[in-house]
């Protein structure tokens, strides 16, 4: 929009603000595409939850401010994930050496990793274990 | 995101960790920190990977979950009764162990949490000796162990 105002006003609203209507537009948007999806209406989703039906209007209205345990039962309910956080970038951890020609890694140096240089093998019983995926 | 493994006494048909879901997914007593800990373990498979933050609670070689107290997702673990015990090999590799009922201060102290205690120490000092000696070595993209040999079937002796 052109006009002056308009662009002073907007030019007002806090941040926070303007992230929290784009938020909960793009909550309100993603229920009720998936709503349509699953052929579900307002009274559908109340049965779903197991709530009034008045209190879905007001969430699917905007009246209400969904909390993340809300969306959780939402998501639950949709069988659908409605938000999604960005992931964090994690770390290489450097544990480990790669064995040359190999997709396998070789153990360095763990700091982290308690050892007990106590640890005596003959007092220990030798009963054989195998490792499996569990 | 995470493949967890566990172990087996050779001569014996459960593994471990089973033996541990099949003492306490019956149990009514215990269901809200089993269920806590089962949650967790989805969480760390399915979504976090086995970051560093959930496990904190070392004990001797073996470490215990749930931890205490997970700060940076809020998670609070203090009421959980049950331990179970575990190795973090990498991000993407735990291995699981046996693990019970923390009835006393201490798990030496715990009657139903002891001798698991002790083998979950036995179970970890052979598998850091044999990742040091070279005779496991780890795949972390493919969230994978297997023999210095390259046999996938990992006994250790």
């Amino acid at each position: 929009m052109a006009s002056k105002f308009y662009r002073k006003a907007l030019e007002q609203v806090p941040a926070e603000t303007k992230a929290f209507v784009r938020l909960y537009a793009d909550i309100l948007i993603r229920v009720n595409y998936l709503l349509e999806q699953k052929g579900l209406n307002q009274k559908g989703l109340a049965r779903l939850l197991e709530k009034n039906e008045s209190e879905i209007s007001k969430w699917l209205k905007g009246e209400h401010n969904l909390t993340l345990k809300t969306i959780a039962k939402l998501q639950v309910a949709l069988k659908e994930d409605i938000i999604l956080v960005i992931p964090t970038p994690q770390s290489e951890e450097k544990d480990w050496k790669k064995v040359p020609n190999s997709k396998f890694c070789v153990y360095t140096e763990n700091k982290e990793t308690p050892t007990n240089s106590e640890f005596d093998e003959e007092k220990m019983d030798t009963n054989p274990f195998e490792l499996e995926i569990a | 995101m995470v493949t967890y493994y566990t172990v087996r006494w050779e001569n014996q048909e459960l593994s471990e960790t089973d033996k541990f879901f099949e003492q306490f997914s019956e149990q009514d007593y215990y269901k809200e920190s089993f269920e806590q800990l089962v949650a967790l373990l989805e969480l760390i498979g399915e979504y976090k990977g086995a970051l560093p933050v959930f496990f904190t609670r070392h004990e001797d070689e073996a470490t215990a979950i749930p931890p205490s107290y997970v700060h940076e997702f809020d998670l609070d673990f203090q009421g959980n009764v049950l331990r179970l015990y575990c190795v973090r090999i990498c991000k993407s590799i735990v291995i699981l162990f046996n693990g019970g009922l923390k009835s006393a201060r201490t798990a030496q102290d715990s009657e139903n949490l002891s001798s698991k205690f002790r083998d979950a120490k036995y179970f970890a000092r052979k598998i850091f000796k044999e990742i040091k000696d070279g005779m496991i070595e780890i795949n972390e993209s493919n969230h994978s162990l297997r023999s210095f040999d390259g046999n996938e079937e990992i006994i250790i002796f």
